[in-house]
């Protein structure tokens, strides 16, 4: 694999998407910048960098999902041809894509918001305390762009688009209400569903399970026992990060033996 | 690559600066109130009374709380940044005082002072009132101490009070002035006018640590009030010389009566918090934006010296514009 192609390539493929790019982190600037305007009484500086942080991880995941789903268009369109005929192998066009889709909007997230915060409370960048959520934030966005890589290598446009667009949204949801469920049933057979149910989405989106996780946590709760028979978030973090890695790999397996 | 982390930083940065030097320009008011609680339903007893010279005294603790407001009692806000400092402007609390007397009440006839002590100061204050409480014994039920153990208490609370108001006024109200028909046991009936004026004293202070108020209230020994359920017009030195006596005696019939009278020198207390809550940025924030603006900018004139290329859009949108005004 030649990186310095890869690198060539991802630096065309981002340079195609920087007006989303440019569109995606005004939004996010505004909303960082607007929210650090209000005051959260009382509430603790991890929920409060949370609350921030869902709303501008869910417009990036579905940024990238959107990107990602391009590569189906370029599948279907015949311009991938243009590409493999001569200057890359397809493993390089995947990795390309993925670094042009899922890694530069993640970096532009992450340094865009160690940026702000060095600017707005240089002593929570320091302390680490930043960083936190950061740590979940990254696989939770590597599990999307790998769902829709998966999708959009096999020339799904439409389902890598539409499953792209739609769990950003849905996977945080469905898993409040799984681990709501898991938190307030107390009858066995019920509260093995949630369990498998919270378990499950988790892994899909570790940075939602950490967020519901610490904010059980800081309560209390008749049923606080539970929360212990769940995994810790940093474990499922790792683990959903395995399983996009996993997804990932098969879908550079699958790429190279796909009929073009 | 770089190119789009260098761009998106650099607006990124640049809409935080906008944000920022609007916000200094234009302070935001976050929050605004006049929070008013009345403590009457609480309202204690005196803990301490005395004839002093040709007064009778009363002292009162109140201890206001405000927690749950703006720079009241909690810690200051910890905010997520520090990015906007909290600028509470207007913050007072106000403390009024409203009682009622009968009769001839002039400014001269009632003096109020309100002493604010903080609350190490109010605690010794306390035991200081039940050292003289025990030591003068002059009422099994009312908190009556003698003139000196009087003096040396609010000596005490003048010693270490933060604030002194003085600045108490008698109001008479319309609705204060009352016609009473009163039937005596010979059959004779008599219309009595009482006027009953309101005395209002405030002191406003800030909230910082929490407030205790140390509230003296001296009236003249010869001054006229009536309870407010029912009750004959009696000197209050009187009242005070009854309620010993009484005590002494067990005489349970006037411990009543005086009870009633001895109670009622303050009406209400009505505690009015008010405060504006501003945010406005600090300045070093802005020259941190500015330095980090600086740092992209220069990263990125860096980049465009060793790919040009990658530029290009720009000197095609400088080209449409200058075409577009070259037409115009």
């Amino acid at each position: 694999m030649d990186l310095r192609k890869v690198f060539e390539h991802t630096t065309y493929a981002v340079n195609r998407r920087l007006l989303a790019y440019t569109i995606t982190i005004i939004v996010m600037s505004i909303i960082t910048s607007l929210m650090l305007l209000f005051p959260g009484y009382g509430t603790p500086i991890d929920v409060w960098i949370s609350g921030q942080l869902t709303i501008v991880s869910i417009i990036f995941k579905i940024l990238i999902a959107l990107q990602i789903s391009r590569i189906a268009r370029e599948i279907t369109s015949g311009e991938i041809q243009l590409y493999l005929a001569h200057t890359l192998t397809r493993s390089e066009y995947v990795l390309s894509m993925l670094l042009a889709s899922w890694f530069t909007p993640t970096l532009i997230l992450v340094s865009s918001y160690i940026v702000t915060f060095t600017i707005a409370a240089p002593n929570l960048v320091i302390s680490g305390e930043l960083l936190k959520p950061l740590i979940h934030l990254v696989p939770d966005l590597l599990f999307i762009a790998s769902i829709t890589l998966f999708f959009a290598s096999r020339g799904r446009e439409g389902i890598a688009t539409t499953i792209g667009a739609a769990l950003p949204i849905l996977l945080p949801l469905s898993l409040s209400i799984a681990f709501s469920g898991y938190m307030n049933t107390s009858h066995p057979v019920y509260t093995q569903i949630f369990y498998v149910f919270t378990i499950v989405l988790g892994l899909m989106t570790p940075y939602t399970y950490n967020l519901l996780y610490v904010n059980y946590q800081n309560i209390s709760y008749p049923l606080q026992g539970n929360l212990s028979k769940l995994a810790n978030p940093t474990l499922n973090t790792l683990a959903s990060l395995a399983l996009s890695i996993a997804i990932i790999t098969l879908t550079f397996v699958l790429f190279k033996k796909k009929d073009l | 690559m770089f190119r789009a982390l260098l761009i998106t930083l650099t607006i990124s940065v640049l809409i935080l600066l906008g944000v920022l030097v609007y916000g200094a320009m234009k302070p935001i008011v976050i929050s605004s109130g006049d929070l008013g609680q009345s403590i009457s339903m609480q309202n204690p007893g005196p803990l301490a009374i005395a004839l002093v010279n040709n007064k009778v005294c009363f002292l009162y603790i109140y201890d206001v709380s405000f927690s749950s407001m703006p720079g009241g009692l909690q810690q200051p806000y910890q905010s997520l940044s520090d990015l906007y400092y909290q600028e509470i402007r207007d913050r007072r609390l106000t403390f009024n005082i409203y009682g009622s007397a009968v009769g001839n009440l002039t400014n001269s006839s009632v003096a109020i002072r309100i002493l604010e002590v903080n609350t190490v100061a109010a605690l010794e204050l306390q035991r200081i009132i039940k050292e003289e409480l025990d030591r003068s014994n002059l009422s099994k039920y009312h908190p009556i101490v003698t003139d000196e153990g009087f003096t040396r208490i609010v000596g005490y609370a003048e010693q270490k009070s933060l604030h002194i108001y003085n600045k108490c006024n008698v109001i008479e109200l319309p609705w204060s002035r009352m016609v009473v028909k009163i039937s005596f046991p010979n059959g004779t009936t008599r219309n009595f006018i009482f006027i009953e004026p309101l005395f209002i004293c405030n002191a406003t202070s800030i909230p910082q640590q929490g407030n205790t108020h140390v509230v003296e209230l001296c009236f003249d020994k010869d001054l006229k009030i009536t309870p407010i359920i029912s009750g004959n017009l009696t000197s209050i030195g009187e009242v005070v010389e009854k309620a010993i006596n009484a005590s002494h005696f067990n005489d349970y019939s006037t411990l009543k009566t005086v009870d009633l009278y001895l109670r009622n020198p303050i009406m209400n207390i009505i505690l009015r918090y008010s405060y504006l809550l501003m945010l406005k940025p600090r300045l070093e924030h802005i020259l941190r934006a500015l330095a980090f603006l600086t740092i992209f900018t220069g990263f990125t004139v860096i980049h465009y010296r060793f790919r040009p290329y990658e530029y290009t859009f720009i000197a095609r949108f400088a080209r449409r514009l200058r075409q577009r005004i070259y037409r115009r």
